[in-house]
């Protein structure tokens, strides 16, 4: 997932929440930056490439990716599907980036924040970062919880599992509320000195990851006793025993090709359909620079989520039961189907298990215990480092937008306030353990903002109408944008709750519908302007 | 001065995957391959800060100019 950590290149989230062309860790000699908030970017402060390569490749290898591949494995993904379904998923992504995010921002270079303000008026503007504060707070939690995982190898605390929704032992609560605590105190007090730090580690992520992958086909390679000579040898592992596909694990949705596909495509859609990163892409001097969140995509999206899918996978091929579990199996007459390692990876056998009370649920997703049984003490330092960069930049975002809606409040206070709530949101894990679904809702409520601004950018002139609408009316509540933007999302809850449409499949269809709706909206509400419409951007 | 941090923070990440492939092939074992990772993390986040932040500063004061 793209959780805003730069990566050494020159564009990194500054103070105002904005991505800037400027480093912020030597900020002191040369404050205040100029972030060019209400402004077009100039021509002098373009970027190359490489600078969007580097931001990207940085921003999406993040500790959610320790989560999310773990949860296609729950979900009972095969081989097949979730190579091939990222594959495309993450194309359709980078597409998106390129040819509906990149040329709006190239060409207005606006933040999304200004676009959305002259498009939509200020109080609408006001309505979309209260929402997006408060999904920036739940995903700080869930940071925090992937953290919190590694105290448990150490302290030995007993953990939530895969379907828990509440705490399950007071250990756990504690060790959340610590890093919870730490992380907000770094968020409110030393927030560019671990931003500094994170761009450091972004490579070094890049590559543990990696370590993971290589680290857990070995340990495979030697369980199963399959040798991989060739690369239809190592296909063979992949399908047969490290994603044999199947049943989702109880209390999971089964996952397809379509599934993987759309979830790719879709986790980041705030971003890319949903305009979000029109605030970076405004500094690039070419649309297609767009393309640079390719490196964020397969790095990250394929490569991360794959290696992490494997650690869990592995966790389950090589799972140690208690003595007591070892003679509730026996009890139960399994144990001789449980020695012969065809046995825990499959929902069914899973459910066997449930069934006879040797276990409470399926296996948890726990990225401390799993990162360090790959990889020892490198491997636990990687969840907490991932999970602490990605929580930083994540609370003080929610910091502003929360103070965004009460400018009086302070930053500091705000910081706190949001790291306070984060924290005991992450106590309870249905956050983390849903994140999928999480993410996708993320997608699915902030989308709708995107498809306005696309559809005011190029659509509105082509009706007849003029861009803009918010500013060139005097309107601080643009009531086609928020019909547009509450109808959508009412629809697509719909189709989720009582439609059976999964959730990661409703962004496609709200698109047109909330396209559809602001342009109808918009020209059933048509009046004169209170200023002359003008130009505003190079289109 | 620079250079030569630069050159051992990329090998480091280099070795880190040698390492990996080298427990993949048999040829390190798995306390050998934890003890690397551990010790590679640690001088890439000695070395790497050097250049990776004096490359930002300069950056920025190209863009200052």
């Amino acid at each position: 997932m793209c959780w805003f950590r730069s990566c050494g290149s020159k564009l990194v989230v500054t103070a105002a929440g904005h991505v800037s062309a400027h480093s912020m860790s030597d900020s002191v000699p040369h404050e205040p930056v100029n972030e060019y908030e209400h402004e077009r970017v100039p021509d002098s402060a373009l970027l190359g490439l490489k600078s969007f390569v580097g931001q990207y490749a940085g921003e999406h290898v993040a500790g959610t990716e320790l989560m999310i591949g773990p949860l296609f494995v729950a979900s009972g993904v095969s081989a097949f599907d979730l190579v091939f379904g990222l594959l495309i998923g993450n194309l359709l992504a980078v597409l998106s980036w390129t040819f509906m995010t990149a040329p709006i921002a190239t060409r207005a270079r606006f933040t999304l924040y200004h676009q959305l303000e002259q498009v939509c008026g200020r109080k609408l503007v006001v309505l979309y970062d209260a929402a997006n504060g408060v999904m920036f707070t739940l995903l700080a939690g869930a940071m925090i919880t992937v953290s919190a995982t590694a105290l448990g190898v150490g302290f030995k605390f007993r953990m939530p599992g895969l379907n828990d929704l509440l705490p399950n032992s007071v250990g756990w609560v504690i060790a959340v509320l610590v890093v919870g605590g730490l992380f907000t105190v770094v968020a409110a007090y030393g927030y560019k000195a671990l931003a500094r730090f994170a761009n450091v580690a972004a490579p070094w992520m890049v590559v543990m990851f990696l370590a993971f992958g290589i680290v857990a086909l070995s340990r495979f390679k030697t369980s199963s006793g399959v040798n991989i000579a060739s690369v239809g040898d190592l296909w063979n592992l992949a399908k047969d025993v490290i994603w044999k596909g199947g049943d989702a694990f109880p209390g999971r949705v089964k996952f397809t090709f379509w599934h993987v596909m759309f979830f790719a495509w879709f986790c980041n859609m705030a971003w890319h359909i949903g305009m979000a990163d029109l605030t970076v892409l405004r500094y690039a001097r070419k649309s297609w620079y767009g393309l640079a969140s390719a490196a964020g995509m397969y790095l990250g999206h394929f490569m991360a989520w794959i290696c992490a899918a494997m650690l869990y996978a592995l966790q389950l091929y090589e799972v140690n039961l208690t003595p007591a579990e070892l003679k509730a199996l026996a009890d139960a007459g399994l144990l001789e189907s449980f020695k012969s390692h065809e046995f825990l990876l499959t929902a069914s056998k899973i459910n066997e298990l449930i069934q006879a009370g040797v276990w409470q649920g399926p296996p948890a997703v726990l990225p401390g215990p799993m990162a360090f049984h790959a990889c020892g003490m490198a491997g636990l330092l990687l969840v907490v480092i991932a999970g602490w960069t990605t929580a930083n930049p994540t609370l003080y975002r929610a910091g502003l937008a929360f103070q965004a809606i009460a400018p009086g409040s302070s930053r500091f206070r705000a910081t706190i306030c949001t790291g306070l709530v984060a924290s005991l949101t992450a106590v309870f894990p249905l956050v983390t353990m849903r994140l999928l679904d999480f993410v996708a809702l993320w997608g699915m409520i902030l989308m709708p903002m995107g498809a306005i601004i696309f559809a005011d950018f190029w659509l509105l002139r082509r009706f007849g109408m003029a861009p803009y609408r918010a500013a060139i009316y005097g309107l601080t509540w643009n009531w086609a944008a928020a019909m547009a933007w509450f109808v959508t999302v009412i629809v697509c809850t719909a189709l989720v709750l009582s439609g059976g449409v999964p959730i990661f499949f409703v962004g496609l269809p709200g698109w047109f519908i909330a396209t559809a709706l602001y342009v109808g909206l918009s020209r059933l509400g048509r009046r004169r302007p209170v200023i002359a419409v003008k130009r505003q951007n190079a289109y | 001065m620079r250079v030569f941090v630069q050159v051992i923070s990329g090998a480091v990440l280099i070795g880190m995957v040698v390492v990996s492939a080298l427990f993949y092939a048999g040829s390190v074992s798995d306390d050998q391959l934890r003890k690397w990772l551990l010790a590679c993390t640690v001088l890439w986040f000695v070395t790497a800060p050097f250049w990776m932040e004096r490359r930002q500063r300069a950056q920025q004061e190209t863009q200052a100019d």
